[in-house]
């Protein structure tokens, strides 16, 4: 994921390794967004969640 | 973080332009060594001030953030308005900041008001960044986050109470605290977001019976929750319950131990009391034997001087004098000269009768002075029962001295003892303290004996609400499957749990590393007589700081008020190390006000000798008392200190003295 401005780069890296690239794609832009703005609409998270599932495993 | 330089414009007590540079490198301890009232806490909520923007710390006892900043008296002497201004030169991720906040305070009529707006600006590398107040805030609080910064810039009073209490909160607290360090503290909000998105995918599914029993299972679940809370909760009371009843009895336990020692103090006040009386009781015979002996000592010193020659003497004369009142008499008798044969004339006559008269005076006089002289002689001789003089003045003295030594002692005895000490009523408190210990101890027992059911009661309401909860997630899960979703719900479910399992093993990880160089820096600070004692501590998946003895029984509680503190030195050692690890662009520097005061001369050694190895900066502001020749020795042994500064007080203002080396500051404070 180069998409998201994840702080903690420990975390960023651990996540790489062990979640799917779908996966990734769906945690860092939610926590990313958590980060930025301290919380997120639940239809902003969706939306993330359906683009991540929908992008395919791979 | 590294800090470079703090100046300060009319803060508070320094009404001239302040600068104080941290030292940095190897050298990395900055010393600011003041008296009382002098300001040094001032210098460390400065530096608050200056990069936070905040001062709204317990320990500082500060209404609103900006109270006090302005210093009153060059707001008295401006007239109507004056400004005080903070700023901070810091190093952070390569790059040289400047912070600077500013606030106004005006005098109307003599009434005080500063203003709650803080103008502040950021430098960067020299360049303004031109942001608010809000972003420069936002900015610096992600350097140092808040639950952090009490443990960076603490007060030593303060920072001791923290452990003091173990309890529920200090845990809580401290978690929040490591997951903040770590950076892991969104993980929560992304995982319950995940979650949430999950369980929305088959709502309101067509499926009656299905909704029907998410109905009923997200009902349980809530309860369950509910229930688990309120055993969390019970468990929690329980624990704070035994904190307060141990605090309790610490309480009566050292106003026993005072008591006691009032108790042995009053009863040598009754002990001199009586000596006291029998004293002045025994005075008049001391008295009277003083006179006496005074009146024997007079006499005596004439028998000493003159002895027995003196009655002899006054007979010698007296009998001498019988030859010549013979001569006289028959010369009178005859009536004519022994030399001559003419007679005697009138006038001559009456001359021999003169002389006769004189002798005869004479002689009874020596013979009386003889007799006399030789009665108080033999009264003497006789009195040898009657204490001398010198015994008499001897015994005198010692009563007096005796008298004075306990009178003075009964004083300052009396003068020991609080004013509240009623002498009558120390043995009932005694009891009474005696009866309280007992009480907590048995209360403190009977709510140990609780604390395993309770718990068991959290555990099984955990295992009751995970139980409703897996119902509730397959429910939601079949609900995703009705709706053709269970895919989607698979993958976000299983990113949220892999989530879930990296947070917990962050914490975990991060909680035994804290613990492991805690423990390190325990053993490193404590004397080599407790090390005998204490085997280790650490910070258990509770996190409740645990000391153990060689035994492996618990003793933290039963550490000194100096060992407890050198822990909890340690403990922030530890937090500062994993800290500056688990984001290693930024060493926090340790900002301390007063960090050895609860510290013995040795405990000190230990710190002064540790610290500036563990940490990227150590800047601290002791008192006098606690920083003297033998502390500075000390920091010289260690090499490491790079500024010296001391803070003087007048009567209303306070300067800061820059020193080249810790050896001029030697000797105390002197005051221009």
């Amino acid at each position: 994921m180069s998409d998201t401005n994840i702080k903690n780069q420990r975390l960023k890296k651990d996540i790489s390794q062990l979640l799917s690239e779908k996966e990734q794609h769906l945690v860092l832009k939610i926590l990313s967004e958590i980060e930025s703005e301290g919380n997120i609409d639940i239809n902003k998270a969706n939306k993330i969640a359906a683009e991540a599932f929908e992008g395919g495993d791979k | 973080m590294e800090l470079l330089r703090l100046e300060l414009i009319n803060y508070r007590r320094l009404f001239e332009r302040t600068v104080i540079n941290f030292a940095q490198g190897d050298k990395n301890v900055t010393i600011i060594r003041a008296e009382n009232g002098s300001g040094k806490t001032g210098i460390l909520m400065a530096l608050l001030f200056g990069l936070f923007g905040t001062v709204k710390y317990e320990q500082f006892q500060i209404e609103n953030d900006s109270d006090f900043m302005v210093s009153s008296y060059l707001l008295e002497k401006s007239g109507s308005q004056a400004t005080c201004t903070v700023i901070v030169d810091f190093l952070e991720d390569g790059h040289k900041y400047q912070i600077k906040r500013s606030v106004t305070a005006t005098n109307t009529n003599g009434v005080r008001r500063q203003s709650s707006d803080v103008d502040t600006s950021l430098l960067e590398d020299g360049v303004n960044t031109g942001w608010d107040k809000a972003k420069i805030d936002n900015f610096m609080n992600n350097i140092i986050g808040e639950n952090i910064r009490g443990f960076l810039f603490f007060d030593g009073v303060k920072y001791t109470d923290l452990f003091k209490q173990n309890d529920t909160r200090t845990r809580k607290e401290l978690q929040k605290i490591i997951e903040k360090m770590l950076n892991i503290n969104d993980l929560d909000q992304t995982i319950a977001t995940l979650n949430a998105v999950a369980s929305s995918i088959g709502q309101n599914s067509s499926n009656g019976r299905l909704e029907s029993d998410y109905a009923k299972a997200k009902n349980t679940l809530g309860e369950k929750k509910t229930a688990w809370d309120d055993a969390s909760t019970a468990l929690e009371k329980k624990n704070d319950e035994i904190t307060e009843f141990e605090r309790k009895q610490q309480e009566s336990l050292s106003k026993l131990a005072g008591l006691k020692e009032y108790e042995d103090t009053i009863k040598k006040i009754k002990d001199n009391r009586n000596r006291l009386e029998i004293l002045k009781n025994s005075e008049s015979t001391y008295v009277s034997l003083l006179k006496n002996s005074t009146k024997t000592m007079l006499k005596n010193t004439i028998y000493k001087t003159f002895g027995w020659d003196v009655i002899d003497d006054m007979s010698a004369i007296a009998q001498d004098s019988q030859g010549s009142l013979q001569l006289l008499e028959t010369i009178v008798r005859r009536n004519q000269c022994i030399c001559s044969d003419h007679p005697l004339s009138s006038e001559e006559k009456e001359r021999v009768q003169k002389y006769i008269e004189s002798i005869k005076a004479d002689q009874q006089y020596h013979y009386s002075l003889s007799s006399s002289f030789r009665y108080d002689v033999t009264q003497i001789q006789d009195a040898e029962d009657v204490t001398s003089f010198d015994d008499a003045m001897a015994a005198a003295e010692k009563y007096y001295n005796d008298f004075n030594d306990i009178n003075q002692e009964y004083n300052s005895l009396l003068a020991s003892l609080p004013e509240d000490i009623n002498l009558e009523e120390v043995t009932d408190s005694v009891i009474e303290s005696s009866s309280n210990v007992k009480s907590f101890e048995q209360l403190i027992e009977r709510a140990k004996g609780e604390l395993p059911t309770l718990k068991q009661n959290v555990k099984d309401a955990e295992a009751a609400y995970n139980e409703a909860k897996s119902k509730v997630e397959q429910l939601d899960r079949e609900k995703a499957s009705a709706s053709g979703q269970q895919m989607k719900f698979d993958f976000i479910k299983g990113a949220s749990k892999k989530l879930a399992e990296l947070k917990k093993r962050y914490l975990i990880e991060a909680q035994q590393s804290i613990s492991n160089r805690a423990n390190e820096f325990f053993l490193s600070l404590i004397s080599d007589a407790d090390k005998q004692l204490v085997s280790k501590m650490i910070l258990d998946e509770d996190y409740t700081i645990k000391v153990f003895d060689k035994n492996n029984v618990e003793i933290f509680g039963q550490l000194s008020a100096g060992q407890k503190l050198m822990a909890s030195m340690a403990f922030v050692m530890g937090l500062t190390a994993e800290a500056s690890d688990a984001k290693p662009t930024c060493n926090f520097p340790l900002v301390m006000d007063t960090p050895m005061s609860n510290l013995d001369s040795r405990n000190r050694g230990s710190l002064i000798s540790l610290m500036p190895t563990v940490v990227k900066q150590w800047i601290l502001t002791p008192m006098d008392t606690e920083l003297t020749d033998t502390e500075i020795d000390k920091f010289i042994a260690t090499g490491k200190v790079g500024n010296v500064y001391q803070l003087l007080k007048t009567n209303i203002s306070s300067k800061v003295v820059h020193y080249n080396s810790l050896n001029e500051i030697k000797g105390g404070i002197r005051h221009a």
